[in-house]
């Protein structure tokens, strides 16, 4: 697999990914600054990062999703190509307009940095075909804009085209919803796809769980082995 | 002309404003009790070169569509002033 990672002024997540692929997956990962127009090779994903991309003002991902390689990323996701979102990388999405929804502040208003528990809710998509649907992941989460928005229409639209991948949930009693979501997303909303499912955003770090004494776990290896394994026959760089 | 220009930027009706509500219940504690629906959003403003005060409000929206304004969750409004020539 090829993976192109896509760095913004004030991304913080950036080498994070890059070490959790390149070590899981045994492959170079190429960064690409975010003002060039295209990518140095041709990436089977293209991943944005989680970070504070220009220090959230105005809007977390507003200015990042006008800047110049975001042509290019829509292009690679309108031809099919896979696009992974991770935290500000999906708020970056949704400000796009590549996926659908907001984040807003968590309901608590508060920074929330701890470990957390998801629902794989989907296997159909380019991201979760290795993983098992209902299966239980710890990917940490780290956010302050983490709620998941969409007006009620929109939201029943959403969840009836099966584009809800990933969603909070308590490991004990496998049970998901918004009653596990600690930062109030709607329905218990962690991650989305697109229809075509090549674009997946979610808040919580898979990247940060990839090394066992961390204390983050390590469900994230099977993640990053999972979207590897369709594009299996690429190769590395 | 020239202008100067306020676009104010507020959550829009439904939307969960965990801010506005925040400022609401502290305004209450206080004794402010008479007070309802408070909403914080954020102003914009700028100064802008426009051949009338239609050009620049046109030039204004088009700002709020392409970056200033999260269409899905919040709604503006644009106020100007003629400053010069």
């Amino acid at each position: 697999m090829r993976t192109a990672v896509v760095v913004f002024p004030g991304s913080n997540c950036d080498r994070d990914v890059r070490r959790a692929i390149s070590e899981t997956l045994k492959t170079a990962v190429e960064m690409t600054w975010h003002s060039e127009a295209s990518f140095a090779t041709d990436p089977d994903l293209v991943v944005l990062p989680g970070g504070f991309s220009y220090g959230d003002y105005l809007r977390s991902g507003a200015m990042a999703a006008c800047s110049p390689i975001m042509g290019e990323v829509r292009r690679h996701a309108d031809r099919g190509g896979a696009v992974l979102g991770i935290c500000n990388g999906f708020q970056v999405l949704t400000e796009a307009g590549m996926l659908p929804g907001a984040l807003l502040p968590n309901i608590s208003l508060s920074f929330i940095c701890r470990e957390c528990y998801v629902r794989v809710e989907r296997t159909d998509n380019m991201f979760t075909s290795g993983l098992k649907t209902k299966e239980i992941v710890q990917f940490p989460i780290a956010h302050h804009e983490g709620l998941y928005f969409l007006p009620p229409k929109e939201l029943s639209e959403l969840e009836e085209a099966g584009q809800v991948v990933f969603r909070y949930a308590d490991p004990k009693s496998g049970e998901a919803g918004e009653q596990y979501a600690p930062n109030g997303a709607l329905n218990g909303i962690a991650g989305i796809c697109s229809k075509r499912g090549n674009v997946l955003g979610l808040m919580p770090h898979p990247e940060r769980a990839t090394i066992a004494h961390l204390n983050g776990g390590t469900d994230g290896v099977a993640f990053w082995h999972s979207i590897a394994k369709v594009f299996a026959g690429r190769g590395a760089f | 002309m020239i202008f100067r220009a306020e676009v104010i930027i507020t959550p829009r009706e439904g939307v969960l404003d965990t801010q506005g509500k925040a400022v609401e219940k502290t305004l209450i504690n206080l004794g402010y009790t008479a007070i309802g629906k408070v909403r914080v959003g954020r102003i914009v403003t700028m100064e802008l070169d426009a051949q009338d005060a239609g050009a620049a409000r046109d030039m204004l929206r088009a700002m709020c569509r392409d970056l200033l304004v999260n269409d899905l969750i919040e709604t503006f409004k644009i106020s100007l002033e003629e400053i010069g020539k």
